[in-house]
């Protein structure tokens, strides 16, 4: 928590001093935008530099983990830099809007990236079995096949055919794919209950080797509902990427051509 | 090895009662001496091995004597007197080949002031040493150099020793003989606690102690599949022999010697883990220390289980209260020396000496809490050893703490016994276990021995990347496993690609530096 505290302070305190340079440029009757505008780009390609660091592994360029928080800390001062050079105001022309748009965008994710890396990780513990967002397809179809060949084995008692009703109207497609992430998402779990509500009302119309069938598929539906959590969760850890990269690098690109643009119809006096 | 050299050999008495019929016919007794042994030619001082280092191979004398030094002062002051033991020349190659010279290249400058100023034992002609690491797998405890000129010695290659001792009986009798010797000077040579002693108060020592062993060897067969059926901490303490239990009277003071202790206490019905002891750890010593004047009151605190294989070295408790404890100045070291109870939740405790986990000493520990399975690691581990990841992003969890299966580099790394051609081996001064690629034949009986599942066989590819076929159409394969990133500069790419820092590579001995990074990262 210290270190927090004082890695904050430190961002602050230079976008303090940068405010305060700022300050001075437009004293000495100079265009601060070019000033503070040097400042954001630096900063940006700074944050570069980290996707450099964890797409080379091979170059092992420091500890990526002290990257990460260099990244972060500088987002923070790059988002400070920013509201400067746009003097905390909207901007007025579509291409600035576009420019403004998509600067947030990449904030943002990044921000939300920087929260979710945080707190998934500690929910998934509680039941993490080595679940990899990777293994979750597999995992679920072994679960599928497992409560089909219980539900065939069923159909050999006459006594069972609700179970295979119930499979067909609701079971299969529950095991088909990932279902409820929504609900995972908001940490509900109403669909499970609902799910387990509907099993145990079965019961009641089974005979013995048809009650002990459903309590196995009621261990798989939770199991499969385990899976779905952590789809959602893995899943969000990584969808945020989706959006951060692909903003950043088209950020990256018009960031190019508004440099271009604004030295090309400058007076040529910063 | 040429043929008569290996009759000269045979002929010596160490190999007198050697029945070569004992032998098979596709491994003679011959053969194993001409593939698996050379002949060092040394000259005084010239180092056979240095305290400290890694090595599997045992050592014969044939000639002449060696020393080996028995204190930690004369330790140091070898280390002032070290020098390679041949200059490299810029007319080098025009002269012949010189015999094999030590195994480590280096010489005591000045032998005969060491041996004059510090305490050796000496092994003279027909003696073994070396066979406590060997057998072990543990560094070896002291420098050895030759102690005149003309010594020769026959190292023995640990695939040699093993068929030795696995087809003759009178071979085995007498390693195990001179194992059971020197692991006993050994053991007390390891233990800080008699640096401070008498030499001849300790030789007094050493005459009453006693070497225990629990376990066997071999304890990895089965290991896996019994932690797998393993549902709580006092199954796997009811399969581990009882050395001592709490609360009995204490008759000796312990010094482990070799393997791993588990030192557990009552807790209602069953036993809580409170910690494990290594080599050179003392058991009891406290007790005795604290009730010196009440010899009734000395029972034990704890009781201790042997986990797999232990040596354990057995001091009379009249005897530490004769001559030890006088002996020691500072009876407050007492207790640093006595192992305190672990820094780790007691369930976690459990956890890594259950699974025995607390072998490793880089083993590669992950936070569940931190970890977003972003798989950082496996890519920064696959870019640097040719797109293949050397480790698997899974394993054994407790809690929040996740053992991945990477090679851990084990205490006792029991992966190096049964290779034939020691492809798999110690690095002699890192430690860390490493697999030549151009030696391993495939075989997979490293992978099969490791009981932590951390070796995987790969099929071997050409340059084109095209999977290599033998003659019988199927794939070439190849151990492959963690070599902690040898070679590279940087350490371990694993650990240096987390962006989370959740993962570290870790010695489970130093328990305090997990828990404190648990602690840290949480
Ligand atoms: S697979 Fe290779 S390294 Fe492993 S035991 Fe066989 S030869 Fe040795
Ligand atoms: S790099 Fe770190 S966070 Fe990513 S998978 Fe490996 S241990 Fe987990």
């Amino acid at each position: 928590m210290r270190k927090i505290i004082l890695n904050a302070a430190a961002v602050l305190g230079v976008l303090a001093i940068v405010y305060w340079a700022t300050d001075l440029y437009d004293a000495a009757l100079r265009d601060p935008r070019f000033f503070d505008g040097w400042i954001l780009a630096v900063g940006m390609a700074a944050q570069l530099l980290f996707h450099m660091r964890r797409n080379l592994p091979a170059l092992q360029i420091g500890q990526a983990s002290t990257w990460l928080r260099t990244h972060i800390y500088t987002g923070y001062f790059v988002i400070g830099a920013f509201a400067f050079h746009t003097k905390f105001s909207l901007p007025d022309a579509p291409f600035e809007w576009v420019l403004w748009g998509l600067f947030a965008l990449v904030a943002i994710s990044g921000v939300v990236g920087a929260f979710l890396s945080w707190s998934i990780p500690a929910q998934l513990v509680p039941d993490a079995e080595q679940i990899t967002f990777e293994r979750i397809p597999a995992l679920r179809h072994s679960l599928a096949e497992e409560v089909e060949t219980l539900v065939t084995q069923s159909l050999q008692h006459p006594g069972s055919r609700a179970i295979s009703e119930v499979y067909i109207n609701t079971l299969s497609s529950f095991f088909g794919r990932a279902r409820n992430v929504p609900a995972h998402l908001r940490g509900s779990q109403r669909p499970l209950q609902a799910m387990c509500v509907e099993i145990d009302d079965l019961e009641r119309y089974l005979e013995p080797p048809g009650k002990d069938t459903l309590r196995q598929i009621k261990d798989r539906v939770v199991a499969k509902d385990r899976l779905d959590f952590h789809y959602a969760h893995l899943g969000l850890l990584q969808a945020w990427l989706f959006v951060h990269i692909p903003a950043t690098y088209c950020l990256v690109a018009l960031t190019l051509i508004h440099i271009l643009v604004v030295y090309a119809f400058s007076s040529g006096v910063p | 090895m040429p043929r008569d050299l290996v009759d000269r050999i045979l002929s010596q008495p160490v190999f007198s009662d050697v029945a070569p019929g004992d032998f098979p016919s596709d491994l003679s007794l011959h053969d194993i001496i001409a593939n698996d042994s050379r002949v060092l030619d040394l000259a005084s001082g010239d180092i056979v091995f240095r305290q400290g280092t890694y090595g599997t191979s045992l050592f014969v004398v044939l000639e002449g004597d060696v020393c080996g030094l028995t204190t930690a002062a004369g330790e140091k002051a070898a280390r002032r007197y070290e020098r390679p033991n041949r200059k490299p020349s810029a007319f080098g190659w025009l002269r012949p080949q010189p015999a094999e010279r030590s195994a480590t290249g280096l010489r005591l400058k000045k032998p005969a002031k060491i041996t004059s100023r510090f305490p050796t034992a000496r092994h003279e002609r027909n003696s073994i040493f070396g066979e406590v690491a060997a057998l072990t797998r543990s560094p070896r405890s002291n420098t050895i150099f030759a102690d005149c000129d003309g010594t020769q010695v026959l190292e023995i290659r640990w695939p040699g020793v093993r068929d030795l001792r696995h087809w003759s009986d009178a071979f085995r009798r007498r390693i195990d003989e001179a194992y059971r010797r020197d692991a006993l000077d050994e053991a007390l040579r390891q233990c800080a606690l008699f640096d401070q002693v008498d030499p001849d108060v300790l030789k007094m020592i050493r005459s009453c102690a006693e070497l225990t062993s629990y376990g066997s060897f071999g304890w990895t067969h089965g290991f896996q599949t019994a932690v797998s059926r393993q549902t709580d901490a006092d199954g796997a303490i009811d399969r581990e022999p009882a050395i001592v239990r709490q609360n009995d009277y204490l008759d000796d003071v312990l010094v482990i010697g070799a393997g791993f202790a588990r030192l557990s206490e009552k807790l209602h019905a069953g036993d809580r883990t409170v910690g494990y002891l290594t080599p050179g750890d003392v058991y009891g010593l406290d007790c005795v220390a604290a009730d010196a004047s009440n010899t009734r009151r000395r029972s034990a605190r704890h009781s201790l289980y042997g986990m797999g294989y232990v040596d354990v070295i057995r001091i009379p408790v009249a005897v530490v209260d004769a001559h030890l404890l006088p002996a020691i100045d500072d009876v407050g070291q007492i207790s640093s020396l006595t192992p305190s109870v672990a820094d780790l939740p007691s369930r976690m405790l459990d956890f890594m000496v259950d699974s025995r986990l607390v072998n490793g000493t880089r083993a590669m520990a992950i936070n569940m809490d931190r970890c977003v399975n972003c798989d950082d690691c496996v890519r920064a581990c696959a870019a640097t050893h040719d797109e293949i990841p050397r480790f698997k992003r899974h394993g054994p969890v407790h809690n929040r703490l996740m053992i991945a299966h990477a090679c851990m580099h084990c205490i006792d790394p029991v992966c190096l016994i049964d290779c034939p051609t020691e492809a798999i081996h110690r690095d002699p001064v890192s430690g860390t276990v490493v697999i030549q690629d151009a030696s391993c034949i495939g075989c997979g009986t490293c992978a099969a021995a490791c009981p932590y599942d951390n070796i995987q066989m790969e099929a071997v590819r050409n340059s084109e990347g095209a999977f290599l076929i033998d003659e019988d159409g199927a794939h070439i394969q190849r151990a492959t496993k963690c070599d902690f990133c040898a070679g590279r500069s940087g350490g371990p790419a694993c650990q240096r690609a987390c962006p989370h820092d959740a993962l570290i590579r870790v010695d489970i001995k130093s328990a305090e530096n997990l828990s404190d990074w648990l602690k840290h990262t949480h």
